[in-house]
Parts: structure tokens; sequence; C-alpha cells
């Protein structure tokens, strides 16, 4: 049985579907995508980053400096990320599309 | 300059490892973010976002603290199951022993007192305290080497020992000790004072052995200072047995004529009082050269202490026993943590 991931963890995922960030680049990330309703806090980044790692969700890349000259740590996402992220992702479009049949969300242009 | 220093202590109360890792990391990104906040907010938006990041911050200490603590690996045996029982076992016989003890004392508060009064005055109660305190010896062998051992620490076994020995040997003093007459020169005082100094090096050394070679028993560190702590005041116990009510009236009576303090009707009055009125009145004593009452109260206040240290000693037990808590194997859980369910990708 597949549980759903946490909105942080997901987000998080999400923010590095496309490319390699550091802690704040994600924190960006998750910040711009969601029209600053979600702002993780640091100390909340870190500790899923924590756990990410620990389950092989994502991994760390050597540190290196950023554009302001700072060395920091940068993740990407594993494979088993990936698929973790897929999953998650066709879990909430099945329930998109539960959301629809039911009439509480209007039919896409191409599926009438 | 003076947000990160706030905020760089909030990141001081992380687990070390957590901290070790992770602190720099996050300390940038708060840089970062506050500065962004800086550059395009008002004070008021500032002071916000700091107290929000410290509010972040203290929610994923407690966070990562229980995670901490629920990474203590351990295949769950009897032996485990055992230590873990006899803990809380004996901290509740030690816990009640020590009350009816209590109660046995002249104290205000304990209206019971008087009906067990001729029930635990002198023997029994004695036999029970010995009781608890054999009690406490198997379980400084049991709990403490039995599970220890599981965790490899082999050398756990000499400062165990030791323990045991020390208050073997501090009840065989104690059994023997004189009934009213203090005589430090006397066998059984050394006897009594070796074992007991024994057992607290033994204690101490075991604390040492137990911080230094695991670091998963860093939750069972507080319990055994407390205990350590405990015990060390539960020294003063012995002196129970130096309790001369009968020389106290007339000492009483000595300090109520020659120092003016207020008048104690009996002894029992005389601990009811405030502990500041009990310094002032040492303190008169001592300076009037009154030095036998100085002493009766200081002996009083000792078994007050040493009493109060044994219930600290029997909470110490039984939180040492509630949190001998050894998982099979750690889940790590990405899921929502109300549902505790694991992720399986």
């Amino acid at each position: 049985m597949i549980e759903p991931l946490t909105p942080a963890v997901f987000h998080i995922l999400l923010a590095l579907a496309d490319q390699e960030r550091h802690g704040y680049g994600i924190m960006q990330d998750v910040f711009a995508r969601t029209n600053g309703q979600i702002k993780l806090g640091a100390g909340t980044l870190y500790g899923t980053i924590k756990r990410l790692l620990e389950a092989g969700l994502i991994e760390e890349l050597p540190e290196r400096e950023d554009e302001d000259n700072e060395r920091r740590r940068y993740y990407q996402l594993s494979t088993k990320g990936k698929i973790a992220a897929r999953t998650e992702a066709e879990r909430l479009e099945n329930l998109v599309c539960v959301a629809r049949s039911k009439k509480l969300l209007p039919q896409l242009e191409g599926s009438r | 300059v003076k947000h990160e220093q706030l905020y760089q202590l909030c990141l001081r109360l992380y687990p070390r490892d957590f901290q070790e890792k992770y602190s720099r990391e996050i300390l940038l990104t708060f840089r970062n973010a506050l500065l962004d906040t800086r550059s395009r907010g008002t004070r008021f938006s500032i002071f916000r976002f700091v107290v929000l990041a410290i509010f972040d911050v203290l929610k994923s200490v407690v966070e990562q603290r229980l995670l901490a603590g629920r990474k203590v690996k351990m295949s769950v045996n009897r032996w485990n199951w055992i230590a873990r029982g006899l803990c809380v076992l004996t901290g509740m016989v030690l816990l009640s022993g020590s009350l009816l003890m209590w109660s046995v004392i002249e104290t205000r508060g304990w209206a019971w007192a008087n009906e067990l009064e001729g029930i635990l005055r002198t023997e029994p109660s004695m036999v029970l305290f010995l009781g608890c305190m054999v009690l406490l010896n198997l379980t400084s062998v049991l709990a403490l080497t039995g599970f220890l051992r599981r965790l490899g620490l082999h050398s756990a076994w000499l400062p165990s020992i030791m323990a045991w020995l020390g208050f073997m040997v501090s009840i065989w003093g104690l059994a023997t000790f004189p009934g009213d007459v203090v005589e430090p020169p006397s066998v059984p005082w050394m006897i009594f004072w070796t074992g007991l100094l024994l057992g607290f090096l033994a204690w101490a050394l075991l604390g040492l052995v137990i911080r230094q070679q695991v670091k998963v028993c860093q939750r069972f560190l507080i319990p055994l200072l407390v205990g350590l702590l405990g015990m060390s005041g539960f020294s003063a116990f012995p002196l129970v047995k130096l309790n001369n009510l009968g020389s106290t009236g007339s000492a009483l009576d000595c300090i109520v004529q020659h120092a003016n303090l207020p008048v104690f009707e009996d002894d029992t009055r005389l601990f009811s009082q405030p502990v500041g009125t009990l310094f002032r009145c040492i303190a008169e004593a001592e300076s009037k050269n009154y030095q036998q009452t100085a002493q009766i109260i200081n002996l009083k206040r000792a078994q007050f202490f040493g009493l109060q240290c044994l219930i600290l000693t029997s909470f110490a037990m039984i939180w040492l026993g509630i949190t001998l808590k050894f998982q099979e194997e750690e889940v790590l859980s990405l899921s929502n943590p109300s549902s505790q369910m694991p992720i399986k990708s």
C-alpha cells in the first residue's frame, strides 16, 4: 500500500524534478510555484531533506559555490525519488479525475 | 545580526548529529530568506518572518529530537522487558516506601502520619526501607547490566557490580549503625560510608561508560543522573537513626529563651516552620554557641533532604523504566505523521 506523501515532501521532490538545487533554491522554487501559498521554513526544509536522504529519495551532491559565492550543498532527485514523485502525481491525478467525474471540477476540453 | 544570533541559539537545540550536518545550511538559508524579506518588507514583516522562522526551527527541533529517540535500534528480548519492569517496580516500591517513611517523621501535611505512627515508626519501616534498597540493588544489576550488555557494553559489568556491592555494604553498615550516637571513627560508620562512596563512584562510572560508548543511550543519561543525584542526597538518610527527639525540646527552649525566636511548642512545629526560619534558627543558635541545637536542627533537615532525594531516585527509576523502549527496527515514515504508515515506493 502506498501512502500519500506529505505536501512538504512532494513539493521538495517537485522542486528537484527538473534540476538540482540547494536548500534555499528549493525554498524559493516552492514559494514561486505555489504563488507564495507555501513557504517552507528552513527547519522544516532540512528536517524533510534529512528524511528524504535517509529514504534514498534524493541524493546529496558535493558542496560547491552558488551564485553568491557561498559553499552550499546541492541535492538531486534519485531514481527512487522520481518513482515516488510520479506515483504521488498519478495519485493526485486520479483524485482530480474522480473530482471531475463527480462534477466538482469542470470537464477538460478534450475529454468531452 | 541579532536575528541571526537568536536563530543560531535555537539551532543549538538540535541533536548533535543533525546540528553538525545541517545547522550551517539552515543558517545560510535563513540568512538568504531574511535578506529577501528585508529587501522588500517592512519592519513588521521582518519581525513576523523571524518569529515564524524561530517557531519553525523549534518545531523541527522537537521533531528531530523525537526521531533521534526513536532511532534506538535494538531487538526486544526478555531481558529488556525484565529490566524495564524491574525499574518501574523498584521505583514504585521505593516511592511508596519513602513516602511511608516520610510520613512517620513528624511533619505537617501528612494527616495520616499519626495513624501509621504505631505501625511504622520503628522497625517495620526500616525493614521496608531495607527491602527497597535490596530491590534497588538487584535492579541496578539486572536493569543496567542486562540491557547495557545487549548494547555490547560489557564494560558496564564492572561498575554495576561495584554499585551492587557498594549498596549492599551500605545496607550492612546502616543495619549495624549505632542507634543514637554519632561516632565518626566507628567501624559501622566507616563501612557505611565506604560502601556508599563505592556505590556513588560506580553510578558515576556507569554514567561515563554510557555517555562515551553509546550515543543512543543519551536519553537514559538524564534519569541516571537524576538517580545519582538522588542517591547522593540520600546519603543523609542514615542520620534518621541519629534522631534524638528527647533533647530537642530543651534545646528549643534555649533558642526561644536566648535567641528570641518564635515559640516552638514542640519539634513537630519546628519543622513546619519555613526554611528561612530554620536557617535563622541555626544561625542564631550557632552564634550563641548552641551547637547542640544547631546539630539537631541540621539532622532534622538532613532527614527531610534524604527522603526527598530518595523520592527523586524513585521517580528516576520509574522514568528509566518507562524510557526503555527498544524497537525492532526504525521505520521511516514520510507519509502524513498522523497516519503513522510507512511509504513503500
